[in-house]
């Protein structure tokens, strides 16, 4: 049962130790206190007025009866807002609350604020709008053409935001090609589904300023861009970050924040949204669906020499953090494989439906499950064995991308080898053959993947983090980073590593929280960065306070500072005996000294990445990371239900700071991916979502997911502390194509769209029955 | 137009009580469990302005047997029935079903009536009690009357009860015990789900060959159905591969289902066949 | 209209609704926010506590059914500050990420291990199974459960 977790080198005391997360106690004594459970003295309560056509012009808003109905305070529209387009990525297409116009099914129009979250429902459901519908469009493909109805009158074409990479010369390269083949992907509109919904509160001051409480990966990110909104400086925004419910990269920037602003400036009092969670997944922002067209070139002996890719993304009606998803959706994959020559287009559209946004795997894991589906396809049809093609052709430690990409380590091989091996899948691997009904048939898929660990070109300004690790006048050690733990356990991680550098039991570390007001101004938790740029950044300030704390413990015990040694929470000295000063006495004696300030290590790093030239070259990662998973399942050939069997992965993460939590992320990782793959998808009619509830969005289950086996291979990468590089992000990507793969294999019919529900793959299998049944 | 509010909440102690309680407020609804009725009102679907709680009304609860017959109290938890001893032995379709009705929470709370009254087409006990041959009794202003619960649905959420009436016992006759039965259903989660397609049957074998059979099929017309067709061929033939072929042709060609989020009428219909099949077969392997 | 009960113990008394849920009345009026709403439809399970010792789900309890019946939630767990087996479990083994479905997780485990104290591994998934989790994968809630189970026949 219990996995196999490294046990990384004797040498280290407190980084590879499965310590517990520092923050647990909280959570399972129900005192950890989320957003959903906090208040703010004389709070009111929020509730959007959310357009109820996909497509349309306002006519006329009627908020008298909303105004009558007692417990309201305020309602706002458009008029009460700024007016200016603002938004986290080009296109800034946000506003505050709809002008004129709105694009979709759960579009701000209004908002309401009263006495109770049931009043403010209430009156938002009392307020009238009337509307001039639009003509609205749904589909991609039909947004592109001619004649369709247009969102936006800058983008007359409904086109947001074109991507556009080439290197070599993929026409000649795929007419040398001794093969060429086609494939086609489709994966679905994924939502987040985090446990707790999303929300904020907000209060307005005298100042002028906005104090607002929320979870969010980018608190500062979040600043700049409420403040171009909201029409204020950074400096009158501050956001403080309580413990995530969850969110896999659902809570960056939200509207809703922005909306409570004007709100509470308005009625003078502090200010609280919370989605309901059919709002949260028919008006939130779930991962786009997107629809891959590849074309491979492939020589006899299984050499890649070229990859022409097309990849168009469902956006909604407005730009979260789509761009950036859909360009590593065209490229990331380039850093897996050497294909050569490449040339890819994406194509982000606007259509009338929720804007999506970024989840975790950032349009990897959706390029991975269109593009590791398709080399088993092509191992298969060329006769070579696809891990082989694998093999052959992926990148090394060492290697130099064809866009400039720095592989300075990689395990890759090492996964293939390992995972082959532990799950037994090459003698499992038999060719599969369409089942006859009737019967219950097992097969086993493998896939690899790649991600990064930190990613320079999707911010602008920098990508480095920076730390304090500072001791008190009581001697408490204290990390301060700006980049806020999710819910994975990056807090406890950057705990290790002070009490690492520092010879502290790790459990007495805290990491505090993040306050945009006195943390150090963070990226945000994002592009799996924490661990390996943030946390880089802790050893750094860790070692700094150390160089503090050994000149202060030298001259408090009369010895050469060479001397001093770390033990326990002690410095102590070398060779001396029992001679030594806690780390109580240092912080208070450092104090003492300096009219009470604290003793402070900072630490800043910036990894040796660029920020990519015109033609999108340039070394975009800290770090680069790989996994393979092998999974078994179980398909029943009548109601095409699918059940995951067995699992294994194997990841190269660099050295494990905590195998504990890492395989914790590899577990909830692959539970994502297995069920992105088999039950999830937001289903959209005419503009408006179907299944907007846990009862027909399927989330999986104690049952739907089986027991995993997770491993790590050790590779020593020189940017990330004590080597780590990252897991977060890497634990979803090869998931959901190891599960087609293994569909494939136990049933013989391929599959291009996810998620492979029952009945999609039942229709495959009938219509393969009768293919089978005419020959 | 602001719906009205639910302002009374009563808590009758007997059947007489709650039948009055009802009979005075038109908007006043009876809630057991509260499992579907919760949700229906927090979500606005319904607006009754007074709630009639019959949780604590004894008589309503429990489990006995009366004249070789299975007394159900409505308000008897889904949970309590899943384990009581002549179920388990005897009933193994209810108990099937009961397993897959929510999560053990939810066995908790709702109750079998109110499972029944919800009338949906995908309930899970509905079908397991059809082929048990069960009938309903039922109290109201004018009196107690039994509704075989055949003739109990008349659509979706809708119920042969007239207002201020309650069902009080479902009752499971004597004369089908020794009865096999086994229930399943089609989902898309295997941990808690909603039935795409369920079937429950209820066989009774003499030497191999079928003396009587019961067919029931959810969530593929808009009441729980039975397919009789099916019942009546199955009448003193063998399981063999070619009656169960043409038991699952039946089945499927008594499904009227509908597309909708969960599944598309012609996958229905298919899994109609494929269950009734497989369901027929294990009841039969209970034997 | 008051309802009286008892929480963790304690009788209390709180101004409802009559369509009051279980858990909106812990959470707003007995100020017990430990316990949490996620889906409000009865299907993920955060909001589990035990009523009379079996667990529900708080949301789609009326508060009014539970006059003069016994309520145990998350904050009675642990008592003088000594963590309960399944707490300390949990924490031990990192079954707890972001956390939010703990709470519910972990009542619906102490009643799963009433009932069954030395269960199997798919007998935890099969009890368990009206409890959605988002981060963990369920694999580390597995083993924290059977760690506790163990703990508990060992000591309790």
């Amino acid at each position: 049962m219990a996995d196999k977790e490294l046990t990384v080198s004797q040498a280290f005391r407190s980084v590879g130790q499965p310590l517990s997360q520092i923050d647990s106690a909280g959570k399972t004594t129900g005192l950890t206190q989320y957003l959903q459970d906090l208040s703010v003295p004389g709070m009111l309560h929020g509730s959007i007025v959310r357009s109820t056509i996909p497509h349309g012009l306002i006519r006329k808003i009627d908020t008298s009866q909303a105004e009558r109905l007692p417990g309201v305070r305020a309602i706002i529209t458009a008029k009460d807002c700024p007016g200016v387009l603002f938004g986290p990525q080009k296109p800034e297409d946000w506003e505050i609350l709809c002008q004129d116009r709105v694009r979709y099914i759960g579009d701000e129009v209004a908002a309401v604020a009263a006495t109770s979250p049931e009043v403010a429902k209430e009156a938002a459901q009392l307020v009238r709008i009337e509307y001039e519908e639009l003509p609205a469009v749904y589909d991609p493909f039909e947004a592109m053409k001619p004649g369709a109805a247009v969102l936006w009158e800058q983008h007359p074409d409904n086109i947001a935001y074109r991507f556009f990479i080439e290197r070599g010369d993929v026409d000649e390269a795929l007419a040398q090609a001794d093969h060429v083949f086609e494939h086609d992907f489709y994966t679905g509109r994924f939502y987040h589904a985090p446990m707790e919904p999303i929300g904020c509160i907000v209060q307005y001051q005298a100042d002028g300023s906005y104090t607002m409480w929320g979870p969010t990966h980018v608190p500062f990110r979040s600043r700049m861009t409420y403040s171009k909104g909201l029409g204020v400086s950074m400096a009158k925004i501050r956001i403080i970050v309580p413990p995530f419910g969850g969110s896999f990269g659902m809570k960056y920037e939200l509207n809703v924040n922005c909306i409570a602003a004007v709100l509470a400036k308005k009625c003078g009092r502090p200010l609280k949204f919370f989605y309901s969670r059919e709002e949260d997944i028919s008006a939130g922002h779930p991962r786009m669906g997107l629809h891959f067209h590849f074309r491979l070139g492939i020589n006899r002996d299984g050499r890649f020499v070229g990859k022409e890719a097309r990849v168009v993304g469902t956006g909604g009606a407005r730009t979260f953090w789509t761009p950036p998803v859909l360009s590593t959706a065209c490229y990331r994959i380039d850093g897996l494989y050497h294909f050569q020559n490449v040339r890819t287009e994406g194509l982000l559209v606007y259509t009338n439906q929720s804007p999506a946004t970024c989840f975790r795997g950032f349009g990897n894991a959706e390029a991975l499950t269109a593009f590791e589906t398709f080399i088993d396809e092509v191992g298969e049809k060329i006769g070579i064995d696809p891990v082989q093609l694998r093999r052959m052709n992926s990148v090394k430690s060492g290697d130099l991308t064809l866009h400039g990409w720095n592989i300075v380590s990689c395990g890759y091989q090492e996964c293939l080898d390992r995972a082959e091996e532990v799950s037994g899948f090459r003698d499992r691997n038999q060719p599969p053959k369409v089942p006859p009904r009737r019967v219950v048939v097992r097969g086993i898929g493998l896939a690899g993947g790649n991600h990064i660990s930190g990613n320079r070109v999707i911010i602008d300004e920098f990508d480095g983090s920076s730390a304090q690790v500072r001791v008190g006048f009581d001697g408490q050690v204290d990390v301060i980073v700006g980049d806020p733990d999710i819910g994975q356990g990056m807090n406890t991680v950057f705990a290790q590593i002070a009490a690492e550098v520092l010879g502290l039991d790790p459990t007495s570390v805290r990491s505090l929280p993040v306050d945009t007001l006195i943390s150090p101004h963070g990226i945000g938790t994002l592009g799996s960065r924490g661990t390996t740029i943030v946390g880089r950044a802790v050893q750094l300030a860790a070692e700094d306070a150390r160089a503090k704390i050994v000149t202060l413990a030298a001259e408090m015990l009369g010895m050469e500072p060479g001397r001093v040694e770390f033990q326990g929470g002690n410095a102590s000295v070398a060779k001396d005996g029992n001679r030594r000063v806690s780390m109580r006495e240092i912080g208070t004696e450092y104090s003492t000294r300096h009219g009470g300030a604290y003793l402070v290590g900072n630490g800043d790093f910036t990894p040796p990445t660029e920020f990519p030239d015109a033609s999108k070259y340039g070394n975009l990662s800290a770090a680069y990371v790989f996994g393979v998973h092998v999974a078994e399942v179980e398909v029943d050939t009548e109601t095409g239900a699918v059940r995951v069997v067995n699992y294994w992965a194997v990841h190269d993460s660099g050295t494990v700071i905590n195998p504990s939590t890492a395989t914790g992320q590899v577990h909830g990782g692959v539970a994502q991916g297995i069920s992105s793959a088999l039950t999830e998808e937001v289903l959209v009619k005419d503009g408006l979502v179907t299944n907007p509830n846990f009862l027909d969005y399927r989330i999986p289950g104690f049952q739907d997911i089986p027991e995993m086996h997770v491993e790590f291979v050790e590779t020593q990468d020189p940017y990330g502390p004590f080597g780590a590089k990252s897991i977060g992000e890497s634990s979803l990507n090869p998931a959901a194509s190891a599960v087609c793969n293994a569909i494939y294999n136990a049933v013989g019919v391929r599959v291009h769209q996810t998620p492979v529900t029952p009945e999609r793959l039942w229709k495959l299998m009938e219509t393969a029955r009768q293919g089978e049944g005419k020959k | 137009m602001a719906e009205p509010k639910t302002t009374e909440y009563v808590v009758p102690q007997s059947v007489g009580e709650a039948v009055e309680a009802l009979s005075e407020s038109p908007k006043a609804r009876v809630i057991a469990g509260g499992t579907d009725l919760m949700v229906g009102m927090r979500e606005g679907h319904v607006h009754p302005t007074r709630l009639v709680d019959i949780t604590r009304i004894q008589e309503l609860i429990g489990i006995s047997t009366q004249n070789g017959s299975l007394r159900i109290g409505a308000a008897t938890k889904i949970d309590e029935i899943l384990h009581h001893p002549t179920v388990r032995s005897e009933y193994p379709a209810l108990v099937d079903a009961g397993q897959l009705l929510g999560g053990w929470q939810i066995q908790n709370m709702a109750t079998l009536a109110g499972n029944l009254c919800n009338a949906s087409p995908a309930a899970e006990m509905s079908g397991p009690l059809l082929v048990l041959d069960a009938e309903v009794e039922v109290m109201g202003p004018s009196g107690e009357r039994r509704i075989p619960l055949g003739e109990f649905w008349t659509g979706p959420g809708k119920t042969v009860l007239e207002p201020a009436e309650i069902l009080t016992t479902i009752v499971i006759p004597g004369k089908v015990s020794g009865r096999l039965s086994a229930y399943q259903r089609v989902d898309i989660r295997h941990s808690v789900d909603i039935a795409l397609v369920s079937s429950a049957v209820g066989v009774e074998l003499s030497e191999g060959k079928v003396q009587l059979a019961r067919i029931a099929l959810g969530a593929v017309a808009p009441t729980v159905i039975r397919v009789t067709e099916a019942e009546a061929y199955l009448q003193g033939r063998t399981l063999s591969e070619e009656v169960l072929d043409k038991v699952e042709d039946l089945a499927e060609a008594a499904a009227v289902p509908i597309t909708d989020v969960r599944a598309s009428a012609e996958y229905r219909s298919a899994m109609a066949g494929v269950l009734a099949r497989r369901v027929l077969l294990l009841a039969a392997e209970r034997g | 209209m008051l309802v009286q009960l008892k929480v963790n113990g304690r009788d209390v008394a709180a101004e409802i609704t009559p369509a009051m849920s279980l858990a909106s009345c812990l959470r707003t009026e007995l100020g017990l926010t430990g316990t949490k709403l996620s889906c409000e439809v009865g299907e993920c399970g955060s909001c589990t506590v035990l009523l009379d010792g079996k667990p529900v789900t708080s949301c789609l309890v009326p508060a009014a059914q539970t006059a003069g019946r016994s309520v145990e939630t998350v904050e009675g767990l642990a008592s003088d500050g000594s963590l309960h087996p399944l707490q300390e479990a949990f924490i031990k083994l990192n079954a707890v990420q972001c956390g939010f479905c703990i709470p519910g997780m972990i009542m619906a485990a102490k009643a799963a291990l009433e009932k069954n104290a030395n269960p199997t591994p798919e007998e935890v998934r099969f009890i368990l199974s009206g409890n959605l989790c988002r981060c963990t994968g369920y694999q580390k809630i597995v083993e924290a459960v059977l760690l506790a189970a163990q703990e508990m026949r060992d000591h309790g």
